[in-house]
């Protein structure tokens, strides 16, 4: 019955104060938004990979390895192919590729199949519209995507050079089904026929190229079967089918989405805190009517569903513009990845995604703002007798039991909190560190926000003096009663956290890997590289050249045994012994740097010796002890090498060594090298374009495009998690103009008073401008510090490199923070200033 | 007691000169006169009462004294100084050197405490020196010296009403306006306020203007002035001018 009653009451009180409500309206509504965005985007990409699992991978099956295959391999699987359907191959690597009319070269993926039957599934978009059988009719014929005819500055219908032959462009490359399953990036590609790529010259032993054998199955072919097949006959393989959209990248997306869907929770819980703030304030303005309506003989139930009824209205409105915004982002989703990926799902509108959205959104507002809601029950009707003491009648003390609604609120927050982050992380465990890790930031932020603001007190005291009127208001302000200042430094310190541990990560990841890598100061590096003291003559021959090139070996190779017992015989597992089958050995002279000698001692620079070193994590995983001899099998030649260093390798070795071998000790096989040099930036395309020349099958990157892709790939990821931090700092704005919009009135009567007591407008302005820089400045130094020291945990476990402490950084933010602090407190309280002293004061 | 019509004469000695004020508030099609054609002088040193019923227009007349809202028509000097037509910056550095207020409702800035609601105006006009002794000094004769930490919350409404009298003459105002001030009180409490508002207002040599409608309260004044729908009604002596030493 009441209910009626309490709507109308309810309504009346919103309409009151519309502008206040919009701001918790969009408080909500920036949370739910970006989890609705988040996960609808996750479920309908997800769905896309199912939906087109054949196309993506352009067959029923795909087995994909990056070791070349033996021919004895190739014929194996061509046996097992024959028994369950037909088979195609699809190689691709990366070269570099000339034109006449653009004098560097450019680095491109070459990717070649068989034109009569690829792609099993899906279509190819080229241009003109003819197959690409016709395209590449010949074995000197390209089809090449449009980015690639820019660059390379031709039309189809001309030329480009790739490993030293000339192939006609016969059509453009506009689509592939199949783009994800390479692994390769977009940009620059090119369709080449199998016996084009053998007329490049590039593909040869120890080449890194990715092979796909792709499989077109007969019906009802036991699918299983022919995995087990396959994994026993090619070592390292990774194989996927059509059941499984499309593995790698689907586990991608569900880590993704989990990890954004637990940012966005942050949004939400910011966004909430926010209406926790608006909705105190809002009812200490209300204590007055409360205690009114008391007196009269409301109950506190009645009253307490009254604003209960408030809420859910404001938490259902925040949801539903959630929602929008939801789809917005969801919109937006696709155009932030459009670079990556080449298949995006259409945009579909899912209900259950929005009420998810929606139900997490009302339970977040009603969850929080349950401690103030609790409050009202301790509202005496006297206080209706002691007008004007309202404002700071929820700071007096209380009894214990009278705070034990607030604890329980706090309490039910918590485990509701829990649940929401267990479903959005999808385990207990995730869920669990999450709402951990969220505590132990919440707690740390709220310890140094009240810590920074007794140590303020105190400064104002012992230096009341000698500061200036307007600054001891503005910093008595900040923890005068009734005052939201720490809830306020919590949630503006979480959003600056967020935004500047993104930003200083980025820095550390890019500093990282532009001061690391094959030779420290080399801003040019060249990839497969064979004859390696010619290459390096070259190019140490050329002017603009400073210092010696240098050059790292690698080559696959077969353990055949250790100590005189066959691989097949050890003492390992079957998986082990697999891995034994390829194993990749570099070659060194000296230590290099990055690795730390553990046990035994490492060789002579210039020894021909065969010997081998191992990392430590080789060494547990093929149980390996110093003195071991163990045999090899490296293109035909077997090398008995024993076994003299044991090394741990950082993650900062610019090279993946694990097996190591003296250079000399395998000078007459076919190494394959990569190098790096210093080049004076100004001479790269002059050395580009001799090398290209010289040696075509070389692939040359410089430092500024390897830090472009770098670059891209970090963006890439920090574009998606700092449009969600700058989420958690607009729900921080939101909370502060909502919080001075909350003592509005009372702003509003400390205006009329302090004119009439003498103050001007400059004074008065003065006063709150100081209030709220000293806020935002202490967000941005709480936030900018916990950054920094998240940044540095994060790049010591994880990056293993050294952070030091970035001031500049902190000092940006503290006046950023600050200007958003002034802008977001003014935006709320500039008209209060041109009030009449005697309107508001004979308003009372 | 006597009626007179020629108190304006003494202009040297007049602290505050109205002359053909007049409020109108236009809301069409409402137009409101509030107050019309007001003329009257107060030499310094007065304690003058303004009576009137309610909706007289006496609260807003000592709004308009103060420089608190705009007038309609009509001027204002303040101890020399035309308000009329002043700036609102420049009303307020005045109001903090000239005048002394106290409310009905007291006024006091709820998240300030006792003494640094008193400390405030002091603070605003940004005056030289150490204004806390005479802030502890006021707070002390009116009975509050221990009450200087707490927030306005924490006191009774009479304790409240004698913040805001100490507050009133911390810059040693040459005006004090009081408007209604024993108005939220009880007997007890409003006497007592009284008594500390005249006796503060003796030994500070303030020009007293207190509105009222209380005749009790105007007893204790000077001279009375009674408005009535926006006019003067009646403006009496009670007693002789005090002697400031300043009558021609």
């Amino acid at each position: 019955m009441f209910l009626r009653t309490a709507s109308k009451i309810a309504a009346r009180e919103l309409r009151a104060s519309p502008a206040k409500f919009l701001f918790v309206i969009l408080a909500v509504a920036v949370g739910v938004g970006a989890l609705t965005g988040v996960k609808g985007f996750g479920y309908a990409f997800k769905g896309m990979l199912l939906r087109n699992a054949k196309q993506l991978i352009a067959a029923d099956v795909q087995a994909q390895t990056w070791n070349a295959p033996t021919p004895e391999q190739i014929e194996r699987v061509q046996q097992i192919a024959s028994h369950y359907g037909t088979l195609t191959r699809a190689t691709e690597t990366i070269s570099m590729a000339g034109s006449q009319t653009a004098r560097v070269p450019q680095m491109i993926s070459v990717k070649a199949v068989d034109p009569s039957v690829y792609p099993f599934y899906g279509t190819l978009t080229l241009q003109p519209a003819r197959s690409l059988a016709d395209l590449l009719a010949n074995d000197s014929s390209v089809v090449a995507t449009p980015e690639l005819l820019m660059r390379l500055k031709v039309h189809p219908g001309d030329s480009i050079r790739l490993g030293g032959k000339d192939f006609r462009i016969t059509g453009t490359l506009l689509g592939e089904p199949d783009r994800l399953a390479s692994g390769f990036g977009p940009g620059m590609r090119i369709l080449i026929s199998r016996s084009g790529l053998d007329r490049t010259g590039l593909i040869q032993f120890g080449s890194r190229a990715a092979q796909r054998f792709l499989f077109k199955l007969k019906p009802n072919v036991n699918l299983d079967q022919l995995k087990r097949e396959l994994k026993s006959t090619l070592p390292r393989v990774f194989i996927s089918d059509y059941r499984e959209g499309s593995p790698i990248v689907g586990k991608a997306i569900d880590n993704t989405t989990t990890f954004l869907s637990l940012v966005s929770l942050i949004a939400l819980i910011v966004g909430a805190l926010g209406v926790a703030m608006a909705m105190y304030s809002h009812l200490q303005q209300r204590m007055d009517t409360i205690a009114t309506m008391k007196a009269v003989g409301a109950q506190s139930n009645q009253v307490l569903k009254i604003y209960l009824i408030q809420t859910l209205w404001l938490g259902i409105a925040g949801g539903l513009i959630g929602v929008a915004i939801g789809s917005l982002v969801q919109k937006s989703f696709p155009w932030l990845i459009q670079r990556i990926f080449s298949l995006l799902p259409p945009v579909t509108w899912d209900w259950s995604f929005s009420l998810q959205g929606m139900s997490l959104g009302i339970l977040a507002t009603l969850l929080f703002t349950l401690p103030p809601l609790l409050n009202i029950r301790n509202v005496r009707p006297s206080l209706v007798f002691r007008r004007n003491m309202a404002d700071a009648a929820l700071e007096t003390r209380k009894h214990w039991r009278e705070k034990l609604p607030s604890l329980a609120g706090a309490l039910l927050i918590l485990i509701g909190l829990s649940a929401i982050a267990v479903w959005l992380g999808g385990s207990w465990k995730m869920g669990g560190y999450f709402i951990a890790g969220l505590l132990a930031s919440l707690l740390v932020l709220a310890l140094i926000a009240a810590a920074l603001l007794a140590s303020l007190r105190k400064f104002v005291k012992l230096w009341n003096r000698r500061l200036p009127p307007s600054f001891r208001h503005g910093f008595a302000n900040l923890y005068r009663p009734g005052n939201q200042a720490r809830s306020i430094l919590v949630a503006l310190g979480i959003g600056v956290m967020f935004t500047l541990t993104t930003y200083l990560l980025q820095q550390t990841v890019l500093r990282e890997v532009t001061s690391e890598g094959p030779g420290k100061s080399g801003n040019l590096f060249l990839l497969d590289v064979r004859n390696s003291s010619e290459v390096t003559n070259l190019i140490e021959a050329q002017p603009g050249v400073n210092g010696k090139v240098e050059m790292v070996g690698y080559i696959v190779a077969r353990m055949l045994g250790k100590n005189g017992v066959p691989t097949e015989q050890l003492p390992l597992a079957t998986q082990r012994k697999n891995q034994l089958q390829t194993v990749r050995i570099t070659t060194a002279e000296a230590l290099p740097g990055g690795l730390e000698l553990k046990a035994g001692h490492w060789w002579r620079a210039g020894t021909l010796d065969p010997q081998l070193a191992v990392s430590d994590e080789s060494q547990r995983e093929f149980g390996l002890k110093l003195g071991d001899r163990v045999q090899f099998q490296l293109a035909g030649h077997t090398l008995n090498a024993p076994l003299v260093a044991v090394f741990h390798r950082s993650i900062r070795a610019p090279v993946r060594y694990d097996l190591v071998f003296p250079r000399g000790a395998l000078r007459n096989l076919p190494v394959v090298y990569y190098g790096a040099v210093y080049v004076d930036p100004a001479r790269i395309p002059q050395i580009e374009e001799t090398l290209f020349e010289r040696f075509p099958t070389i692939t040359v990157m410089n430092l500024a495009d390897v830090l472009k892709r770098i670059q891209d790939a970090v963006d890439q990821v920090a574009v998606v998690v700092r449009f969600l931090a700058l989420f958690a700092i607009a729900a921080g704005v939101i909370i502060l103009s909502s919080s001075v919009a909350g003592t509005r009135y009372r702003r509003i009567r400390e205006v009329a008073i302090l004119k009439t007591l003498g103050g001007t407008k400059r004074r008065i302005t003065s006063i709150f401008s100081i209030e709220f820089s000293i806020l935002g400045a202490v967000s941005g130094l709480v936030g900018g510090v916990l950054a920094n020291v998240f940044t540095r945990i994060l790049s010591e476990k994880f990056i293993e490199t050294s952070f030091a402490f970035d001031w500049p950084s902190l000092l940006v933010v503290m006046i950023a923070t600050a200007l958003l602090a002034n802008l977001a407190g003014w935006l709320a309280s500039f008209r209060i200033l041109d009030q009449r002293p005697l309107e508001v004061l004979r308003g009372e | 007691m006597f009626k007179t019509d020629t108190l304006s004469s003494t202009v040297s000695n007049d602290i505050i000169q109205v002359t053909r004020l007049s409020k109108i508030i236009e809301n069409p099609p409402n137009r409101v006169e509030i107050l019309r054609d007001v003329t009257f002088s107060v030499p310094r040193g007065q304690f003058l009462a303004i009576m009137g019923a309610s909706g007289s227009g006496k609260s807003t007349l000592l709004g308009l004294i103060a420089g608190l809202d705009t007038v309609t028509s009509g001027s204002i000097v303040l101890d020399g100084t035309d308000i009329t037509n002043m700036r609102e910056d420049a009303l307020a550095r005045l109001r903090g050197r000239k005048i002394g207020f106290v409310f009905q409702s007291y006024q006091l800035v709820p998240t300030l405490t006792a003494e640094e609601n008193i400390l405030l105006p002091a603070e605003l006009s940004g005056s030289n020196g150490d204004p806390r002794p005479r802030a502890r000094n006021l707070l002390d004769r009116v009975g509050l010296s221990n009450r200087g930490h707490h927030y306005p919350v924490q006191l009774s409404g009479g304790e409240q009403q004698r913040v805001a009298l100490a507050r009133a003459f911390v810059t040693e105002p040459p005006i004090l306006m009081a408007d209604e001030p024993t108005g939220n009180l009880d007997s007890a409490n409003g006497q007592h306020v009284l008594d500390l508002l005249l006796q503060l207002n003796r030994e500070e040599k303030t020009t007293l203007i207190l509105v009222t409608h209380d005749p009790r309260l105007a007893e204790n004044a000077d001279r009375i002035i009674s408005l009535h729908d926006g006019r003067i009604f009646s403006d009496e002596l009670a007693r002789p001018p005090v002697s400031t030493g300043m009558e021609l």
